[in-house]
């Protein structure tokens, strides 16, 4: 008698879905490939940066100056633009100076307060040169009325305000935590988009390829396409916390050559996060079940118009982009209730600290709820879907489809 | 005994009876074939018994080793599916893993399960290149390592010789009977009359969703009512149809200028008929054979003596 294989589990078959699923589009060269390509445009940006602050650094430009007006200038110095006094008399030789390009300007201010700047070419440092008149003006002008500069700087400066929080207010989270919180909620939208493609891509060509009549033979539909809902939303999730990855990197890049500190990850409200990421898995759920729907009513993606549903996410997301900064006005506390955005809008209200624990509480099971009763739905759809070859399903048959008793 | 047996089913799509209250069973252990043209509801009828699809109306069994069921259980069954496909973008080997895992193998013992079968196939070396790669021989040569490899105990082949060259058919046979004479149930739909006849114990022949004839090779040619075929070699130019159509001729088909088929019934008075072949003409050769799977074929299939299930 032939040998009996092991009879599988539901959890087994799940399992071997998820990891298959998440496997056909992991490939640990690629991954790596593309930190290389990442880390070495840094690096370019990086370098090059630095090299042109170094070329900056070795140009000099010497400019003359005739001041009718004898302004408090700097005359001599040693940086990239030197200034130098000239007389009224000198006029026609530092012109002609000027066009033999052995300076790079020659100024005339006059007393009235117009000036007149000859050069030979475009000057690049006439931004500098702004400066430095702009400063000499109001160090004239502060003299002539007797008024000391630093006098003059400390009046310029805003009130040093203390904010304080009356005993039952809910505080904001932290700076770090309201951009990890937006980071979260870009990148869960990269997420999203990156599931979209491998949902379409997986089931589309699964239909294409004709694989489908093989795999329903062997496990129940539910099982599949929960395998492929875990599977690839694993794949967003990684997609997610490898670009929260690079950002990270990117902080310590920063901390390491700016001032060495980095207390935008110290003051991180790590509950802040957590919740936004919840929230980001529950969301790509959510969508990745409504593609699953989408996809397996395709019959050949290179003609179906269904291929533009992909955007669907990012209207949302493009909805609640704007409220990000005051997500306490009223569109942005409807979003954060519905499950098609609520992935985005919550985090943001959540990162400014003013959202009652039992809205959080309740727009997540909402989500919950509604992931559950679309994957009922979807799977109806699937299973009509995943066998229905040579034309594509009309809306009113993926209507018919839902319907359907399981 | 029966291992599946099925009684009164049938299935209609919109105005279409795809099955029609369709009754046979299949005996563990067996070669049984389904046969029929295009549109007699063969592929209806394995979708059904494999569970892709529910019978509207009527019964199917199976003896589990666990206990009857409605339908194949996914775990004992191989199968080959008419639709065929693999994941082109995988690795062979992966593919192979993937699919027996499925049907509940371990991942370690899917790998050392599917290796020996690549090497029977001469496939081996090329495990882990994409199923992409490989011809569309080859590819039907996977598909079939995947309905057999985690030994199950029945297996569907929906045309399991489309695609093969006449040497991987030959193969594929030998297969299947090494296969059965291991226990396993083999239950396959084909064109391939010659083929069927040669390989299968029984058969059910199926013509627009009906049952026509059922039974052994045997049992087929006496339902069918004929005997024999006798194929006729002229010297000259063969007599006309009609002069060639005596009592026990079921049928006259002409095959060129020089020679004739007659397909004689059960009852046909072999002497009488040798009598009148010449008919004037010069007869050069008779070569004489029983009844073959084709003539019962093509002659059930449109025909008069269609049998009640």
């Amino acid at each position: 008698m032939p040998q009996q294989p092991a009879t599988g589990s539901h959890a087994v078959s799940l399992w071997t879905v998820a990891r298959f699923e998440f496997l056909r589009y992991f490939k640990w060269k690629h991954e790596l490939i593309n930190l290389g390509i990442l880390v070495l445009l840094t690096l370019l940006i990086q370098g090059g940066g630095a090299m042109m602050q170094w070329a900056k650094s070795r140009e000099s430009y010497e400019i003359a100056v005739i001041d009718a007006r004898q302004l408090p200038l700097e005359y001599g110095g040693d940086g990239r633009l030197t200034l130098l006094r000239a007389d009224s008399r000198e006029r026609d030789a530092r012109a002609a100076d000027v066009d033999a390009g052995r300076l790079a300007g020659l100024l005339e201010i006059s007393a009235d307060n117009s000036a007149t700047l000859l050069v030979n070419r475009e000057p690049t440092w006439r931004n500098e040169l702004d400066n430095q008149l702009k400063t000499a003006r109001l160090q004239q002008e502060l003299t002539s009325r007797g008024i000391a500069k630093d006098d003059f700087e400390q009046w310029q400066k805003s009130l040093d305000i203390k904010q304080e929080y009356s005993p039952n207010a809910r505080k904001p989270a932290s700076g770090g935590s309201r951009a990890i919180a937006t980071a979260l909620t870009i990148f869960s939208l990269m997420g999203v988009m990156t599931c979209f493609a491998y949902f379409f891509v997986s089931i589309t060509s699964e239909k294409q390829q004709r694989v489908s009549e093989l795999v329903v033979s062997a496990i129940p539909y539910q099982t599949w396409i929960d395998g492929k809902l875990l599977g690839l939303t694993g794949h967003g999730l990684k997609t997610m916390l490898t670009w929260c990855l690079y950002g990270w990197l990117g902080l310590l890049a920063l901390a390491r050559f700016g001032d060495g500190s980095n207390d935008m990850l110290a003051a991180v409200s790590w509950s802040v996060v957590i919740v936004a990421l919840l929230f980001a898995l529950g969301g790509m759920l959510f969508w990745n079940t409504v593609m699953a729907a989408i996809a397996a009513s395709i019959d050949d993606p290179n003609s179906s118009t269904r291929g533009s549903l992909m955007f669907l996410p990012m209207l949302f997301f493009m909805i609640v982009f704007p409220g990000l900064d005051s997500p306490e006005n009223v569109v942005m506390q409807v979003l954060s209730w519905l499950p098609v955005s609520s992935m985005a809008a919550m985090p943001a209200r959540l990162a400014h600290g003013i959202v009652p624990w039992w809205q959080v509480l309740g727009s997540f099971l909402i989500l919950i709820a509604s992931i559950l009763l679309l994957r009922r739905y979807a799977s109806r759809i699937f299973r009509a879907g995943m066998l229905f070859y040579g034309k594509e399903a009309s809306w009113k048959e993926i209507w018919q489809w839902a319907r359907q008793a399981d | 005994m029966s291992l599946l047996s099925v009684t009164g089913v049938h299935k209609q799509y919109a105005t279409t009876h795809a099955v029609n209250d369709v009754n046979f069973d299949v005996k563990a252990g067996e070669i049984f074939a389904l046969l029929g043209p295009n549109g007699a509801g063969k592929t209806s009828t394995v979708r059904m018994l494999i569970g892709l699809t529910e019978p509207d109306r009527g019964e199917i069994r199976y003896q589990s080793a666990d206990g009857e069921r409605d339908r194949i259980s996914a775990t004992e069954l191989g199968y080959l599916p008419e639709e065929r496909g693999l994941y082109q973008d995988q690795k062979i080997l992966d593919v192979l893993i993937y699919l027996a895992q499925l049907r509940g193998v371990r991942r370690r013992d899917a790998r050392a399960a599917a290796l020996p079968w690549l090497e029977r196939f001469g496939l081996a070396d090329r495990q882990k290149e994409k199923v992409s790669a490989l011809s569309k021989g080859n590819q039907q040569k996977i598909q079939l390592i995947a309905a057999l490899q985690h030994r199950p105990r029945i297996v569907v082949l929906d045309e399991p010789f489309s695609g093969l060259d006449p040497v991987n058919q030959e193969m594929v046979l030998e297969l299947l009977r090494e296969l059965r004479s291991q226990g396993t149930t083999i239950l396959l739909s084909a064109h391939q009359m010659a083929l069927v006849e040669r390989l299968a114990d029984r058969i059910l022949l199926m013509n627009r969703g009906r049952r026509v004839l059922f039974g052994s090779m045997a049992e087929l040619r006496a339902s069918s009512g004929l005997s024999l075929s006798l194929r006729l070699e002229y010297a000259g130019t063969a007599p006309a149809l009609d002069a060639l159509r005596q009592p026990g001729v079921a049928d006259v088909i002409a095959d060129g200028a020089f020679h004739r088929q007659l397909i004689l019934r059960h009852d046909a008075e072999l002497n009488a008929l040798l009598r009148d072949l010449g008919n004037g003409a010069q007869l050069r050769s008779i070569h004489s054979e029983a009844i073959g799977l084709h003539e019962i074929y093509l002659r059930a299939v449109g025909n008069p003596y269609q049998e009640t299930p």
